[in-house]
């Protein structure tokens, strides 16, 4: 019935990412980490971007509309292109090039990011320092994007094409005006905000240039108000030649006003308030806030899915042909949200599983037909099914794959639970925001010790954070790059005061691991956190 | 209009394939040495000069994409050298009067607007210099903004805004295009520039 074929990795080639207001999508390449780096970074300013701003929101809600207003959403997303490809290079770039210092090579393969790039430069190089750049170009990119755009897009229903908006008031007309009067506009914004902040910031030297001090999270209301100041001066330039400028998170209101209006037109806008309302407060909350919305791809296309009709029986053996590691095999069942496997793969339309949480065995191999790889799901369908196949497998490890997203299923969390612990090992795998996670790491008896792991694959360097906590049979997984676990890193962190290593203890788990991360990144289509995200 | 070939061998533009370094190096020769003007030209370039990509290919038209590659423009191609020059007297256009407006627009706009010529090209120095003047119809009052605006092609027409055309004509007007004689007027002379 299978024609199995040795599991590999697609979309060999250079790392490239685009973003959609509907999130982030990363394709890794071969190994590059500079140039992984920038990739990821460089999304996570555009979504970032979008996130904190009045333009930004607008294309988030035009994206999700219905005609006549979509039609307007890839003409809103040119009059701000040059703004956010300049910024989010520039950005992506600067902060990279902390760990890479030969980073600025990759402009020899993606050649067209070096003039985007230069651009921003040439503005960001009237502050002083690294981090006084950095932070002038982020306002730069604000202020340009800071615009009244959304309650005329309330008043015109929305059906506002572009020609009726004064460049002057689009996002890359305001940078043309920046980057044509650079000097006298950026050289006074950032005078005024040194001045205003030079008692407080004497200690450092004059241009920022020690990147650790600076950043120091002492200085982070110091450098907000330094932003504030030319935010503020960016924006009366504005004013004066009549293209006026929110302040600073001053698109809130009117994004309420605009995505209420919205639901107006499409009641299933997938945007909330709340998301739009919300500003990061810390660093680990705007580094959940970036990685939620990423996502990286496993393969260029999706696989094809289908159920499998076989026995408990053959399906052991078939098992125990194709999950072989080293000569060892291991059982392992998947537990996953339908709705989530429902986008994760390509399924007919009368397969489609739904919402609920559903306990698989999967496998891919070659339709016999067609050649095409094929990602079958053995189903379980009762607890009863899994006991048995727990009862009828030959092999010496069995393993539950737990998607985090099906723990808020209390009744099917309930009901499979006897079952699942007739399996040797759980690991849940984080498919959600960590902040959905937190409290209940916050709760343990003694504090969750958190463990980067390095995955080796040869094609790809992925990573890991392996999560343990008072339940000793139980573990956290986290898979994603560099970029993605550092910043998990950060908000775990940032968010629990205390979060020892704990490498010793994972000896124990090397082998579950060892199948686990294979399993996910040979079966899956992407990693990220947004199991639970319906508009995804 | 001035032969295209002539600024390309004035400015060491050697075959016909242009990529970005030597579109930079075209438009030192002929433009400002604003880091912002050689950037605009070059966005009007790719804008309208039928851009061969090579890598992952253009980024496509509903995301901001990070993509690998780069583009050149071939000027043995139809039409491309009329784009290319387009481009220039364009950038030279925003780069010399106060507008909003972008050179990859303004390029749109041109035809209807504005003839070029060229007035003097000197290979020993690789400069030329470009003069401008209204249309016919615009400068004798046949064609009002108005008219001029609803004979802009459709896509320029889509992304460009009624009051910043009319805001451009004004300038167009301040300067002595619409309304003054027989006189050309000079962009970017060479002993203007640094």
């Amino acid at each position: 019935m299978f024609d199995f074929e040795a599991l590999s990795f697609h979309g060999d080639g250079p790392t490239y990412g685009a973003n959609a207001p509907t999130g982030t999508t990363i394709f890794r390449g071969l190994g590059n980490t500079a140039v992984d780096d920038v990739v990821f970074l460089h999304e996570a300013h555009h979504a970032g971007l979008n996130d904190s701003t009045a333009w930004g929101t607008a294309l988030h809600i035009l994206a999700r509309l219905p005609e006549p207003a979509r039609r307007n959403y890839a003409d809103y997303l040119d009059a701000c292109r040059v703004l956010h490809e300049s910024y989010a290079t520039y950005a992506s770039v600067s902060l990279a090039e902390t760990r890479h210092p030969d980073v600025e090579q990759l402009f020899d393969s993606y050649a067209t990011y070096r003039p985007l790039y230069e651009a921003f430069v040439s503005l960001a190089d009237w502050a002083g320092g690294p981090h006084r750049r950095y932070l002038l170009a982020e306002t730069i990119a604000t202020v340009c994007m800071q615009t009244t755009i959304l309650d005329a897009l309330v008043e015109a229903d929305f059906d506002l094409p572009i020609h009726q908006v004064r460049r002057g008031w689009t996002p890359d007309g305001r940078l043309a005006i920046l980057t044509r009067h650079a000097e006298a506009l950026l050289n006074d914004a950032c005078a005024m905000a040194d001045a205003g902040l030079a008692s407080e910031l004497a200690h450092l030297d004059v241009d920022g240039n020690d990147l650790d001090v600076a950043v120091d999270e002492r200085f982070d209301e110091a450098w907000d108000r330094w932003q504030a100041v030319v935010h503020a001066s960016l924006a009366r330039s504005f004013d004066r030649v009549g293209s006026p400028t929110l302040d600073v998170n001053g698109h809130q209101e009117p994004a309420a006003r605009a995505v209420s209006a919205a639901m107006r037109l499409e009641p299933k806008l997938g945007l909330s308030v709340q998301r739009l309302d919300y500003v990061p407060t810390d660093d680990g909350e705007r580094a959940g806030a970036v990685i939620s919305q990423v996502s990286l791809k496993l393969v260029a296309e999706q696989y094809e899915a289908r159920w499998a009709d076989v026995s408990l029986g053959d399906l052991c053996d078939l098992v125990a042909e194709t999950k072989a590691i080293q000569g060892e095999a291991a059982l392992i069942v998947d537990v996953r949200r339908g709705d989530h496997l429902d986008r994760s793969y390509r399924w007919n339309h009368a397969d489609r599983p739904t919402a609920e949480p559903i306990v698989s065995v999967r496998f891919i191999a070659d339709d016999a037909e067609t050649d095409s790889p094929v990602m079958w799901f053995r189903r379980l369908t009762n607890p009863g099914e899994l006991e048995d196949l727990i009862a009828l497998t030959s092999l010496s490890l069995s393993i539950g794959l737990v998607g985090a997203s099906t723990l808020v299923d209390l009744d099917f969390q309930a009901k499979w639970f006897d079952a699942f612990s007739l399996l040797d090992r759980l690991v849940t795998h984080i498919d959600v925001e960590i902040e959905r996670i937190l409290p209940h790491w916050a709760s343990q008896d003694a504090p969750i010790r958190a463990t980067y792991v390095d995955v080796d694959d040869t094609t790809r360097p992925w990573r890991g954070i392996v999560v343990l906590g008072d339940d000793k049979d139980r573990l956290w997984l986290l898979i994603a790059d560099n970029s993605f676990t550092n910043l998990a890193m950060n908000q775990i962190h940032a968010s629990l005061s205390d979060v020892p290593t704990s490498t010793q203890e994972l000896e124990a788990w090397s082998t579950v691991l060892r199948h686990t991360v294979t399993h996910i990144l040979a079966t899956e289509t992407e990693l990220s956190l947004s199991a639970l995200q319906a508009d995804r | 209009m001035i032969d295209i070939d002539d600024v390309l061998e004035a400015t060491g533009a050697a075959g016909t394939t242009l990529n970005r370094d030597a579109l930079a190096r075209l438009w030192e020769a002929v433009g400002n040495h604003e880091s912002w003007a050689r950037d605009e030209f070059i966005e009007a370039v790719q804008a309208i000069c039928s851009p061969i990509w090579d890598g992952d290919g253009p980024p496509p038209p509903d995301q901001l994409a990070f993509r690998f590659g780069r583009w050149h423009i071939d000027v043995a191609e139809t039409g491309v050298k009329v784009a290319l020059l387009t481009a220039i007297a364009s950038t030279l256009i925003v780069a010399g009067i106060d507008t909003d407006l972008s050179s990859a627009v303004v390029a749109g706009i041109l035809p209807a607007a504005l003839t070029i010529r060229r007035k003097e090209i000197s290979a020993g120095d690789r400069s030329i210099t470009l003069e401008i003047r209204a249309t016919e119809a615009f400068r004798t009052g046949w064609a009002t903004p108005e008219t001029l605006y609803e004979s802009l092609h459709d896509d320029t027409k889509r992304t460009l805004n009624r009051h910043d055309f009319a805001d451009f004509v004004a300038r167009l007007r301040e300067l002595g295009l619409v309304d003054g004689d027989d006189d050309w007027i000079r962009l970017q002379p060479p002993d203007d520039r640094d």
